[in-house]
């Protein structure tokens, strides 16, 4: 199964009277976009920016980010199970739109008040140190801020949210569907030479089981309490993975990382060259009993073995230290079947980096790759213009936290930042010792 | 295994984390019997002299998961 990912580089965005894609420059035509998204009767309005890097703009209730992307040949369509039915993806070929991304900044009144489960947002600055830490301070970003109806549910907030973030970025990806130039790349893990090191990627995530949705879906199919699962590394590509958009905070993680994950790429143009890539175990986290995190961490190595695998990377989501355990007895067993494992993760650490960066270790987890630390804390200057919201209004970045006024001077840590916390190795951090 | 790598001298080991000495999945009687069982073992284990970190096991058995 190859996939032919054909990348169409964006250096400019305008409004016009049309939608249209031509040597870089992506004309929108803004009413157009909006009566997509307003035909959702669960959003009772809709608004689009222009967020250009350098801009000293500040966006908030920022839910998800996404790269615009369409399948224009093979089986299914990009995301799955969400804009189109359950058929297999990673194959033929899909359009991406690169150096831009379509920021949804939403808001609704929720009805979980406290606790893991509550939604959450973040904040981007198109400018200074937070546009230096993320990824999404370089891209040209589309901003569509939604104000969902009074009454929805949980969940009904999140398909709305999705909904209409998905289908404008497939709307803008739409494009450049004719167009056959574009710089091509394929995708695939077929055989290779024999002699080349197996590797296996060890994709392990949080998910809850007593949340709305459990953060992370797989076809559009939110994943709960479940053993790994074996997939093909171009999935990831056309969007099988997907998120909870209640959930906007940056400890968690974004539809455009996990469509542009580091890791995978990565993995992909060696495979054939320096290893064998044999593909990816799904592995879902956050067992609350020792016994389903000692199940869980046996069955992916179990199942890495069974691949013949000699080699394994493994990651994580979510500062949470009941994933943390589950993860590192999986490195450990892992090691225990004789796999050599790599585990890259962020750290805790304390603010001047002198706590400890992991409430629990094991001995094999001796080959780790740190990208730096999730408790630095930013000084956000002041900006001159606001997206997300109106004029004077405050925003609540975590269900029970004080409300801050975005149009001031702020001091907050990663989790509060839209993709600072690098979990899968793509991100702009590094980590010194001193 | 997080408090034993902690240093704590006298770990009980509990359920499940969101409700380390209960099981909301129990009928209320036998879960009041369960929580009584880890509160003993807890009682015993400030009474035991030690030497070196030992970790003690209630009589239990909880629904996994």
């Amino acid at each position: 199964m190859n996939l032919e990912l054909a990348t169409y580089p964006v250096t400019k965005v305008q409004w016009s009277d049309r939608t249209a894609y031509r040597d870089g420059h992506l004309q929108i035509d803004k009413q157009e976009l909006l009566s997509i998204v307003l035909d959702d009767k669960k959003i009772v309005s809709a608004d689009l920016d222009i967020a250009l890097p350098g801009e000293e703009t500040r966006i908030v209730n920022v839910r998800d980010v996404v790269e615009p992307r369409i399948k224009v040949a093979g089986s299914g369509c990009v995301f799955p199970g969400i804009l189109g039915p359950v058929d297999a993806v990673g194959n033929g070929r899909t359009h991406r739109l690169s150096g831009m991304a379509v920021v949804v900044s939403a808001t609704y009144r929720p009805t979980i008040l406290s606790g893991t489960a509550a939604g959450n947002s973040s904040i981007i600055d198109m400018w200074g140190p937070l546009a230096r830490a993320t990824p999404f301070g370089s891209t040209i970003n589309v901003v569509l801020t939604i104000k969902l109806l009074d009454g929805v549910t949980e969940l009904e907030a999140h398909a709305a949210i999705q909904l209409a973030e998905f289908k404008v970025a497939r709307r803008l990806a739409e494009t450049t569907r004719e167009l056959a130039t574009g710089e091509t790349e394929v995708f695939g893990i077929g055989d290779v030479d024999p002699s080349l090191p197996r590797v296996v990627y060890i994709d392990s995530f949080l998910t809850n089981w007593h949340a709305p949705h459990s953060l992370v879906a797989y076809y559009g199919l939110p994943i709960r309490e479940s053993l790994p699962t074996y997939i093909h590394p171009n999935e990831y590509l056309d969007g099988a993975l997907t998120k909870d958009t209640r959930i906007g905070s940056g400890e968690y993680t974004y539809t455009w990382e996990w469509l542009n994950k580091g890791i995978v790429y990565r993995l992909l143009r060696e495979h054939g060259k320096r290893v064998n890539f044999l593909g990816v175990i799904l592995q879902r986290t956050r067992f609350e009993a020792e016994h389903g995190k000692q199940v869980t961490a046996l069955c992916a190595a179990q199942m890495a073995k069974l691949l013949k695998a000699e080699g394994a990377i493994v990651t994580r989501t979510v500062m949470s230290g009941a994933n943390l355990v589950d993860v590192m007895l999986t490195v450990q067993a892992c090691e225990q079947k004789g796999l050599k494992t790599v585990f890259l993760t962020p750290e805790w650490g304390g603010r001047d980096g002198t706590e400890p960066p992991f409430v629990f270790t094991v001995p094999e987890a001796d080959a780790i790759v740190s990208t730096g630390s999730t408790d630095r804390e930013y000084r956000l200057p002041v900006p001159k213009k606001l997206i997300g919201i109106n004029k004077g209004e405050l925003v609540q970045l975590y269900a029970g936290d004080q409300w801050l006024s975005p149009a001031d001077e702020l001091t907050l840590d990663d989790t509060c930042l839209t993709g600072t916390t690098d979990w899968w190795g793509a991100g702009k951090y590094t980590r010194v010792q001193y | 295994m997080v408090a034993i790598q902690l240093g704590a001298s006298r770990v009980v080991t509990g359920t499940k984390i969101p409700n380390p000495c209960g099981d909301v999945n129990l009928p209320p009687a036998d879960d009041r019997e369960l929580r009584r069982e880890i509160v003993k073992c807890a009682l015993e284990a400030l009474q035991t002299n030690l030497n070196s970190a030992r970790t003690f096991i209630p009589k239990i058995n909880f629904t996994s998961g």
